[in-house]
């Protein structure tokens, strides 16, 4: 055994040494390494699970905010197709309410405009009437000289007893 | 030029314990010190700064911590394998580092001269490449010859160490196997079927022979290999002065062979370490059941880590 280098009291000490070494190399080197170690692990599996409910949430909203939007773009559709059909609406109202003024004034017009033809004939014949008898005045009075009333007298008288002897009691 | 190599470790001086002998400080006692103090205070330094972002330092550290660390899990599962972690992972960098520790620069080469005489010769002279015309080596060797105690000497390099780390290995195996089991369940266990009990039994005491002279018999010829080539390309650099890049290429080769031997030797040892435990703790079946299902099994009843953590 000695000439191997094997000596008791050297084992004994190297057995306690190396004792002493692990758990001296655990306390203060392996062991704080392996809790990082761990520590990092745990810490990267958080990060990705937070990634992955991040990612989840990230869609889960999106989602969201497309059936907002769809809902939104539907509704905006409708008020849009609404507010047509009110336009529609008023423009067909005021359309015929136009129609129906119109109607009026025309025939308003209309009646304006006959009245106004009647009273413009009327107005006519009173002054032709007039014109007539202002006419037949000078025509009259420009014809109507001594030997022309004479003839005129005599043509009338003429006549008269043409008529007389004609119709028996008449003037 | 005489080579000199010792199986055992030089004696620097010793301490008498009293009724536990003497004790003899060694070179590789020393040694072992010195490369625990070294890993005690630059890893826990390391340790002390460590942050979820680490630094170099830290990542270098938490590369083989964690290399270790999936080693160990996936023979022995989460929950046991981080029981056996603190003495898994202690032997596997206080191993590397001793085995690395043998490689520096005067580690076995600064020392001092001593004089032994032929009857106290307990090293072995492996190999002498004579210089030309210097022929007095071998009467030297007769009456005594003038050897190099070297100061420093790898603590892998000296079979006391190693047993003392087989040891502590045997007792926390024997230890794991008694909690998982009891006594007489460890008993029964090993008597299964009954007379191969003490084949059961040598085969335990084995281990310690076989871990122990495994890491010994590699780093100690690891070293006298190196020893050897350098003594070689030393040789040849007197010899041919020309071509000396030789004198530096050979033991350059056999230095990165050892750099890979002393991580495959801290390597083995931790991870025989953990099997043995596994297998002690585990029980055969559920071992099978274990292959068999190719996962983790649960070990019933976990043995307290070496750290007493």
């Amino acid at each position: 055994m000695d000439a191997l280098g094997i000596n008791f009291a050297n084992l004994v000490v190297q057995v306690v040494a190396f004792l002493l070494f692990i758990f001296l190399f655990w306390r203060f080197a392996l062991g704080p390494i392996t809790r990082t170690l761990d520590a990092r692990q745990e810490r990267i599996r958080e990060s990705v699970q937070a990634a992955e409910e991040m990612q989840k949430q990230l869609a889960a909203t999106k989602a969201q905010n497309e059936a907002v939007l769809a809902e939104a773009r539907r509704e905006a559709q409708e008020i849009i197709a609404r507010a047509r059909e009110v336009s529609e609406q008023n423009i067909a109202r005021s359309r015929e309410q136009a129609q129906a003024q119109a109607d009026e004034m025309l025939a308003k017009a209309r009646e304006g405009i006959a009245a106004e033809v009647a009273q413009a004939r009327a107005e006519l014949r009173q002054e032709t009437a007039d014109l007539a008898i202002a006419a037949a005045t000078k025509i009259i009075r420009a014809n109507l000289d001594r030997q022309a009333q004479m003839r005129l007298i005599e043509e009338t008288l003429a006549e008269a007893g043409g008529r007389n002897g004609s119709r028996p009691g008449g003037a | 030029m005489e080579i000199h190599v010792s199986v055992k470790a030089e004696t620097l001086w010793s301490i008498d314990l009293g009724p536990l002998g003497t004790l003899h400080i060694t070179n590789s006692f020393l040694t072992m010190i010195l490369v625990m103090v070294f890993i005690l205070i630059f890893f826990s330094l390391i340790a002390r700064k460590a942050s979820i972002i680490p630094g170099r330092m830290q990542s270098a550290f938490e590369i083989a911590a964690q290399f270790v660390l999936d080693l160990v899990e996936g023979t022995a599962g989460r929950q046991f394998g981080r029981r056996i972690f603190p003495l898994c992972g202690a032997l596997f960098f206080f191993i590397i580092l001793s085995n690395y520790s043998g490689l520096l620069p005067g580690v076995g080469t600064i020392g001092k001269e001593e004089v032994h005489s032929a009857a106290e010769e307990t090293h072995a002279r492996i190999a002498a490449i004579e210089r030309p015309g210097d022929d007095s080596a071998a009467p030297a060797a007769e009456e005594g010859e003038t050897v190099l105690v070297p100061f420093l000497r790898s603590p892998s390099a000296d079979l006391n160490m190693t047993l003392a780390m087989a040891l502590v290995t045997f007792t926390i195996v024997q230890v794991a196997g008694v909690r998982a089991h009891g006594v007489v369940g460890r008993i029964k266990h090993m008597a299964n079927p009954p007379f191969l009990f003490p084949i059961e039994v040598v085969s335990e005491l084995s281990r310690i022979v076989s871990l122990s002279f495994r890491l010994f018999g590699n780093i100690f010829a690891g070293e006298v290999l190196v020893t050897v080539m350098y003594a070689m390309a030393s040789a040849i650099l007197e010899k041919t002065k020309y071509i000396a890049i030789f004198a530096f290429a050979i033991p350059t080769v056999f230095l990165f062979l050892e750099v890979l031997f002393g991580f495959v030797q801290a390597l083995v040892f931790a991870l025989l370490t953990l099997i043995y435990i596994s297998l002690a703790a585990a029980g055969h079946d559920d071992h099978e059941e274990e292959h068999a299902h190719g996962a983790a099994h649960p070990v019933p009843h976990p043995v307290g880590s070496a750290a007493g953590d």
